[in-house]
């Protein structure tokens, strides 16, 4: 089925397992025009075909590997691609989005998205060249690592492979492609339940785009160089530059999430790493920014630690070795393992073992060994076996649900809510549990780029949704999520003293300007026709494809997204109920001198399901999802 | 003496942890600073500069007073992750 829309390829190929019979799926204009692509794209394949009530280790779950109508064009930060399933860890849809280039090699070879159903009966990779389609045993690729893996598979092609972790269906089990990770939620671990250990792609297709774009394009990459944020601190710190103002505002995750800084913060801050241990910054392939560090362990060049592996492996275990972290990031990286959710679940172990709940020897601070419970997680021996199920399988086991960071199942990342309500509000609905991104990112607002207040709940519900409506939509073009910066305002990081900035700080959670920002939140293409230059994107999909895009029609389909990935967790099972957090961080004021240092979950989520349209119960109405053109079955 | 600490992009490019000064307001410490170290005073203004854990922006800004024993922090404003 091919497209009268430029920047896709214009075909989605479907390979089942069981029976080893390839296909193509079904998916017409309409649907690029509704659904775009990527996780939204994934988020609809996923709700028509899935069962509703089998499990996710089930030959009818399906992965869905899907790009978005930028990835392939020369678009800046868009070789990415996205992976979505029924995830082992919640339960819910899960989607995770990742680096590199196989989204790249997707598409030249000819393909929008890959879906996969079934369950092989022997080990398998499948080999993917254009048409031809080639299943492999993989019987002498089982056991290997991430990195082995990919270096015996065949060179300059697009690769996804699982590590020992998928293998042994840990629940937090990654899919790693080049040094890049789809770390969350647990699919490495679908695909090894399907006895899948890679898939290998590549060709040599054009993806034409409608108009000449490059000019545009060029812009682009300009603007991002010149911005502060992706032009100087992500190449020059990367994420890990994060570190050091996290702690000043009181957000950086300590000891389990117990407080929000650490004394020993700056042994662990993205300056220790950019002065003593960076060879070189380092990208995806497209990407003018190149936030990825690489660093040297044991006279190795490997991929450095991102912020939230040095937050959730430094100060949320009280470990000021940085040393430790590089080494750890680089094995739970080969062990094929998501390095928040596995570092959380450390975290809480060692709380429920000082608290004498279950005696399992790892302690806060003292942590010679966990290059060993890794690796005992990924193979799924001794304790390693219970901390392979992740924190709330540990506390439903054990007890402790109340210091249980998770949110859904998922394990949250290195951001402490209780300095940011707005960011635990996030955590809370977003749809695949504990995210800092599909949570909206208010985080960014309350305390890292912004100064608004971080502990009023003025304006916090409405603007997380805008921003999650914005981050689904942008993420569902294939780019990266970080071009997104642009949103931010070049004065408000160069000058946040001055008397500008800091109106704009104050203006946002000004009595009123909540319901403002809902008015936009609720207006479609018909009322706000006009296009934002903060938001690039959306000339690039006009451009590109040849869609009459505006701001009204991309903000719509982001919530469209976020709205279908809802219905698709209710009709799972999921409730209100299920949009929590644990009462540390509800009911214990991190500072006890300021009783506003909670999240005041309730009262955020209130205002935050009537201003997304749906009822009190957390279920979208009718009328909002008609309005989205969702149609439920 | 007045303890400063340097983060972010300034700590790269001044390859300085922290250093001590004497000062009596936090504008004569960053004029001091940028003469000491080639790192332009406007760069440091449009930082931000906690002193002893406040953000001068709560403070008297430029203006803030400094007594013996007191604390900056100055961090490149910005993030990203
Ligand atoms: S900003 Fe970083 S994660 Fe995003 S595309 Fe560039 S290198 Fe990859």
């Amino acid at each position: 089925m091919s497209t009268k829309y430029g920047g896709y390829a214009g075909k989605v190929l479907l390979i089942d397992l069981t029976t080893k019979e390839i296909d193509e799926y079904p998916w017409s204009d309409e649907d690029r025009e509704l659904f775009l692509g990527g996780k939204i794209m994934a988020a609809k394949i996923l709700y028509d075909n899935v069962p509703t009530h089998i499990k996710p280790f089930s030959p009818e779950n399906i992965i869905a590997i899907t790009t978005g109508p930028l990835t392939g064009t020369g678009a800046p930060s868009s070789s990415r691609f996205n992976i979505s399933s029924l995830s082992p860890l919640t339960g819910l849809l899960a989607s995770s989005n990742c680096g590199g280039d196989f989204g790249l090699y997707l598409k030249k070879a000819g393909y929008d998205a890959l879906l996969i159903k079934g369950k092989s009966k022997y080990k398998v990779w499948i080999e993917i060249v254009e048409e031809n389609i080639t299943f492999h045993d993989a019987d002498g690729l089982w056991g290997k690592d991430t990195i082995e893996v990919q270096e015996m598979l065949p060179e300059r092609t697009g690769k996804i492979v699982i590590g020992p972790a998928g293998e042994n269906l840990v629940k937090y089990a990654g899919v790693f492609s080049g040094e890049r990770t789809a770390g969350r939620a647990g699919i490495g671990a679908i695909m090894g339940y399907k006895n899948l250990k890679a898939v290998v792609v590549k060709g040599n297709k054009n993806i034409e785009p409608k108009n000449d774009i490059k000019p545009y394009y060029k812009k682009w990459i300009e603007d991002l160089r010149k911005h502060p944020i992706t032009g100087k601190q992500l190449p020059k710190l990367g994420t890990a530059g994060l570190v050091s103002i996290m702690n000043f505002k009181k957000v950086l995750a300590t000891r389990n999430f117990k407080y929000g800084q650490y004394k020993d913060f700056e042994r662990i801050s993205g300056e220790e790493l950019a002065l003593k241990h960076l060879i070189k910054n380092i990208g995806c392939i497209t990407c003018p920014i190149r936030c990825g560090r690489q660093v040297e362990l044991d006279g190795k060049k490997v991929k450095g630690p991102e912020l939230e592996t040095l937050g959730l492996l430094g100060a949320n275990i009280e470990n000021k070795s940085i040393e430790k972290i590089l080494r750890w990031n680089y094995e739970l990286d080969k062990l094929g393992m998501d390095t928040i959710s596995a570092a959380g679940t450390i975290a809480f172990a060692m709380e429920l073992n000082e608290k004498g709940y279950w005696s399992n020897g790892l302690e806060f601070g003292k942590n010679h060994n966990l290059s060993n419970v890794f690796s005992d997680i990924a193979y799924r021996r001794g304790i390693g076996n219970e901390l392979a199920e992740g924190v709330k399988h540990l506390s439903e086991k054990y007890g402790g649900k109340e210091f249980a960071i998770h949110s859904k199942g998922m394990e949250l990342s290195a951001y402490e809510p209780r300095g940011a309500v707005g960011q635990g509000l996030g955590y809370a609905v977003a749809n695949r549990g504990g995210c800092h991104l599909n949570s909206g990112y208010l985080v960014l607002f309350e305390a890292l780029s912004l100064s608004i207040d971080p502990y009023t709940v003025r304006s916090k519900a409405e603007l997380g949704i805008m921003l999650q409506n914005i981050f689904e939509v942008v993420s569902a073009t294939g780019s990266c999520i970080f071009t997104l910066y642009s949103l931010i305002p070049a004065f408000l990081i160069n000058k946040p003293n001055s008397k500008l900035a800091m109106l704009v700080n104050k203006i946002i959670t000004f009595p009123g300007a909540g319901k403002l920002i809902n008015i936009i939140n609720r207006s479609y293409e018909g009322v706000i026709p006009i296009n934002i230059p903060m938001i690039p994107h959306i000339k690039a999909i006009s451009l590109a494809t040849g869609m009459k895009m505006n701001f009204g029609k991309f903000k719509a389909i982001g919530e469209r997204g976020f709205n279908l990935e809802r219905i698709f967790n209710i009709r799972r099972g999921l409730t209100s109920e299920d949009d929590s957090l644990p009462k540390r961080l509800t009911e214990e004021p991190q500072d006890l001198k300021n009783p506003k240092s909670r999240v005041p979950l309730n009262e955020l989520k209130r205002k935050y399901y009537i201003s997304r349209g749906w009822n009190l119960d957390g279920i979208p109405k009718e009328k909002t999802l008609r309005s989205l053109r969702i149609g439920r079955n | 003496m007045i303890n400063v600490k340097f983060f972010g992009l300034i700590r790269l490019s001044i390859k300085t942890n922290d250093i001590d000064i004497e000062a009596n307001t936090v504008n004569e410490a960053l004029k001091k600073i940028s003469q000491q170290y080639e790192v332009e005073l406007n760069a440091l203004r449009n930082s931000i500069i906690l002193v002893n854990d406040k953000n001068i922006i709560h403070l008297k800004m430029l203006k803030t007073r400094l007594y013996d024993g007191d604390e900056i922090k100055i961090l490149s404003a910005g993030g990203g992750g």
